[in-house]
């Protein structure tokens, strides 16, 4: 039986990859490739690294996890999804880690390119305090997506709360502030950690009520 | 290989779709008649495990639905608004399906030939989802929901939309395929049904009004049915006396079709009747009984809803 | 239909988008935490009468609406030249821009990075010793050293040379036998050699002195006889409210438009005989009007804000002047967005039109200094409550600015009606197509 369902869902990834995933894989990849015609990648002080990861690389836990349930928005789709035997929610997670995963690796890969361009920084804490600030940002992304049942919606929040930071700071948010790095400090990081965690899950669980309910 | 509904209902919040249904449902074509808002489709959603009951069982081939994964390999669902992933093609759209339903590499390549051939999309397997028409679509509906070979098919509306010569297409295809399975499908349509299915339900907002035969429903209405030839303006005095199901002629002739307990007047001929006048008989009746308000008329043919 | 009815349905349908209700959170989001929280302290100041207060993080502000006393003692900071700031910043600017060969300049108020060829780059090298007596490679391994002592990878006694304090990556140490004088005749050389706009042109911004008693009753006059309190917050006020609309009608627009997408009656709407022109202007005022009187609604708190608190110093006050600041720096910014936004969604049928205002809010955003030079910005910035004079010298400028933005929206929205024109006629998919509609979607 286990092994049966491991294969199933192998193929279910490389077939979701074609569905959905390689154009956000494609549009944050360029989102990346695009940073030295705007900002400068060079022989950046481990402050500027952090303004430009948190502030503009982060931006691609929006792309990658977003836009999850977009493939079955329509009513006739989605149905017909739901009527197989693999459950729809499986299927979510499968995107969801693609995602995730794709945040992580490539948040790496950039700081990487970075070093290698002569900028100084920590490579782990970094990596993990902008894939955090990412990861965040992504998931609230898919929670208003997912309450609401509109992925334009499902944008627009993330982009309210980035705004909310750049503009009053910590003041508000406070341990949920996304720009952190930049006073060298992780603790806030966990915090968005785990609220992404609990987002996931609670959006998975909302879809979940809202099928069986419809 | 039965489907057997015990008691079932649902409510969604205050508003009960269904209302203490029981059904038993043997291999064959079986449909289920009602107009639109009756209960049909929340009733096929339960019975795919699409949808939770309020109260009551419902077992698919002795297994009950609470048990929706085991479920679910045994029945294939076509929805009223069927669609698949537009960008995606016809051959790697039946893939990731079959890969959901659980289906191993082999048996997938072997299966999808199989469906695409019986309906008749075998030279369509590049195509993408979005240039299919409405026919081929429909076909390609029942493809993924034969795919895995369940034992039992649930075909929502299933020629909504296609024209007369599809129509017929679909309806043999089905018959083809009831052969050795249970196919439920739903429709307010009555030809879809006439010809096809041995045995028919009919839901009257979310109460069961008939199960059984097609034959026994259209004895029921025998010596019910009357045909008159009369003048214009006489038909719609008519009309609003009794239930007209037909309205055929011109000018100041016209041949009208009645549904009356009793002869309702002198020119007055009793005549067989057909499937829709069973139907509509059998919906009177209910009415008749004092249970809601909506009258229902019939203008040669298909049957319209006027509120 | 009567356009005015249509355009009351649109309104209507808009108004229970649940993206409309989000747009209205923003607004108020954004006019509560960023413009109403300071208000409210600089009323109470005005209240006190204090002109200079110092906020929760130690940062001394001024308030301008105060007349200031000598006995003040501090009336704020200017940009100035002065020597023992500018010349380190602008060291710190050259080892980065030397280090890389790259020197930004900005030719169109567009960032260009200029290379700067073998001869003109030893020649800059150079330079950068001269100021301050290190060359690049040495200066290379002072900052290494004070990163690695920053991670704690080696320790402070290491190199007795080597200071760290704090981060100050921004400033190097000037060699100590250089005049100002001196610095400046290269500057002017850097400045030949990479171009206009560089780094070492404006040497007043990398420093700062205190503003003079004198000068500053200078500005208090003209700011309250001339521009008067309420133009001031009223400014400040756009400035906020400008970041808000120049992005969020789009999210509002596009959802709205392809709405009709959703419900499957896109082919429904091909075949209405509303003329495309008469439909699309009234989804486009509809949209605008819904986005834009909300901002009317908030200038009555604000200007009701002012107006008590101002009551008490007896300073005049112009009551209109949020709803006029409104209608002229901001309907244009709203109406910019609105019709770009629909135009590329009705082309493309996708979201991309978010897309690219984003990116077009982004650039902005990064480009404009945050009070003055309006020239191109579709929305405009206006970070404080002083700056006046800057903005009477921007006057012309932002008035031909916002004509063209209200031009180039009408023209959009033109445009997008030709083109549903030409859906509806079928000649957009390259091949005449009738347009079928189902039966059962009647």
């Amino acid at each position: 039986m286990e092994k049966e369902d491991l294969s199933r869902y192998l193929w279910i990834v490389s077939k979701n990859f074609w569905l959905s995933h390689v154009l956000n894989l494609l549009l944050s990849g360029v989102f990346l490739l695009i940073t030295p015609l705007i900002f400068g990648i060079n022989d950046l002080e481990p402050a500027e690294a952090a303004r430009l990861l948190e502030q503009y690389t982060a931006i691609i836990g929006i792309f990658l996890l977003t836009p999850i349930f977009r493939p079955e928005g329509q009513k006739g789709i989605r149905e017909v999804i739901e009527s197989k035997y693999t459950s729809q929610t499986g299927i979510y997670l499968v995107r969801i880690l693609m995602a995730v995963l794709t945040m992580a690796a490539y948040i790496l890969v950039f700081i990487l390119w970075l070093r290698a361009n002569n900028s100084m920084l920590p490579v782990l804490e970094y990596t993990f305090g902008t894939f955090a600030t990412s990861f965040f940002l992504g998931s609230l992304g898919l929670l208003a997506y997912g309450i609401s049942d509109q992925i334009i919606l499902g944008y627009m929040i993330p982009f309210v709360y980035i705004l909310f930071n750049l503009f009053t700071g910590s003041r508000y948010v406070k341990n949920f502030y996304l720009y952190s790095l930049r006073k060298g400090s992780l603790k806030e990081k966990y915090w968005l950690l785990a609220s992404a965690i609990l987002m996931v899950t609670l959006t998975l669980i909302i879809k979940w009520v809202y099928s069986k309910r419809r | 290989m039965e489907i057997i509904i015990d008691n079932l209902t649902k409510k969604f919040g205050d508003k009960i779709a269904l209302d203490d249904i029981s059904l038993v449902v043997g291999q064959g074509m079986f449909g289920l008649l009602g107009q639109n808002g009756a209960g049909k489709t929340t009733l096929m959603r339960i019975i795919t495990t699409l949808l939770n009951k309020t109260a009551g069982e419902v077992t698919v081939c002795g297994i009950p639905v609470e048990k929706s994964g085991e479920v679910r390999r045994m029945v294939g669902y076509l929805p009223q608004d069927f669609d698949l992933y537009p960008g995606m093609r016809v051959g790697d759209a039946l893939d990731y399906l079959g890969i959901l339903s659980g289906m191993d590499r082999k048996t997938r390549k072997g299966n999808i030939q199989k469906v695409l051939r019986q309906v008749n999309l075998s030279n369509c397997k590049n195509l993408k989802v979005k240039a299919l028409s409405g026919g081929m679509k429909r076909r390609l509906g029942i493809a993924q929901a034969i795919l895995h070979d369940p034992k039992v098919l649930i075909v929502d509306e299933p020629t909504a939309g296609l024209d007369p010569e599809e129509r017929i297409r679909f309806r043999n295809l089905l018959s083809e395929l009831a052969k050795d399975r249970i196919v439920m499908l739903s429709t307010h349509i009555v030809e879809d049904i006439q010809s096809t299915c041995e045995n028919i339900a009919i839901l009257d907002q979310g109460k069961l009004l008939y199960q059984g035969s097609v034959q026994e429903l259209m004895m029921s209405a025998r010596e019910h049915v009357f045909t008159a030839a009369v003048n214009k303006d006489a038909a719609d005095a008519i009309k609003e006396q009794y239930l007209v199901t037909g309205l055929t002629g011109y000018g100041n002739e016209v041949n009208i079709r009645i549904l009356a307990e009793e002869k309702p007047f002198e020119e007055a001929v009793v005549c067989e009747p057909t499937m829709e006048d069973a139907y509509m008989y059998r919906l009177q009746q209910e009415k008749t009984k004092g249970k809601y308000e909506s009258k229902i008329v019939g203008t040669g043919g298909a049957a319209h809803e006027v509120h | 239909m009567k356009f005015i009815d249509l355009v009351w349905q649109e309104c209507r349908m808009i108004g229970k988008s649940i993206l409309y209700f989000a747009f209205l959170f923003v607004l108020l989001l954004f006019f509560s935490s960023q413009y109403a929280a300071d208000r409210a302290s600089d009323l109470e100041n005005i209240a006190s009468g204090n002109r200079v207060t110092i906020n929760q993080y130690g940062e001394k502000s001024i308030n301008p609406f105060i007349e200031p006393k000598e006995t003040d003692g501090f009336y704020g900071y200017k940009m100035a030249e002065v020597p023992e700031q500018v010349m380190p910043r602008v060291a710190a600017a050259l080892y980065r821009e030397c280090r890389d060969n790259k020197y930004a300049s900005y030719p169109y108020r567009f960032i260009k990075w200029v290379k700067l060829g073998k001869d003109k780059q030893e020649r800059a090298e150079e330079i950068f010793q001269e100021i301050t007596g290190y060359t690049i490679s040495e200066y290379n391994g002072i900052v290494k050293k004070k990163y690695q002592m920053q991670q704690g990878e080696i320790s402070e006694n290491g190199d007795e040379n080597i200071t760290v304090d704090n981060t100050r990556f921004y400033e190097i140490p000037i060699s100590e036998t250089l005049t100002y004088q001196q610095f400046k005749e290269r500057m002017l050389e850097l400045e030949e050699m990479i171009g206009p706009e560089s780094s070492y042109s404006d040497l007043e911004r990398y420093g700062r002195e205190e503003i003079s008693y004198e000068d500053a009753v200078k500005e208090y006059d003209g700011l309250v006889q001339k521009d008067k309190v309420s133009g001031a917050y009223a400014r400040l006020f756009c400035d906020y409210m400008g970041i808000v609309l120049a992005i969020f009608p789009a999210f509002v627009a596009v959802a709205y438009v392809r709405r009709d997408k959703r419900a499957g009656i896109r082919e429904l709407v091909y075949s209405r005989q509303i003329p495309s022109i008469k439909l699309i202007g009234a989804r486009y005022l509809a949209l605008v009007l819904m986005m834009f009187l909300p901002v009317l609604v908030l200038c009555i708190p604000a200007t009701q804000e002012i107006y008590s608190g101002v009551k008490l110093l007896g300073l005049p006050i112009d009551v209109l002047a949020f709803f006029k600041y409104s209608i002229t720096w901001l309907l244009p910014t709203l109406m910019f967005t609105v019709s770009l936004s629909y135009f590329l969604t009705e082309l493309t049928q996708t979201a991309i039109g978010i897309l690219v205002q984003g990116a077009l809010w982004f650039l902005t955003l990064i480009r404009t200094p945050l009070v003055g030079e309006y020239e191109w910005s579709f929305f405009l910035r206006h970070n404080s409550i002083g700056g006046y004079a800057a903005y009477k010298a921007g006057v012309n400028e932002i008035l031909i600015n916002r004509i063209a933005y209200v031009i180039v929206s009408i023209g959009l929205v033109l445009m997008t009606s030709a083109l549903l024109a030409r859906k509806r006629k079928g000649r957009w998919y390259g091949k005449r197509r009738s347009v079928k509609v189902p039966l059962d979607r009647q």
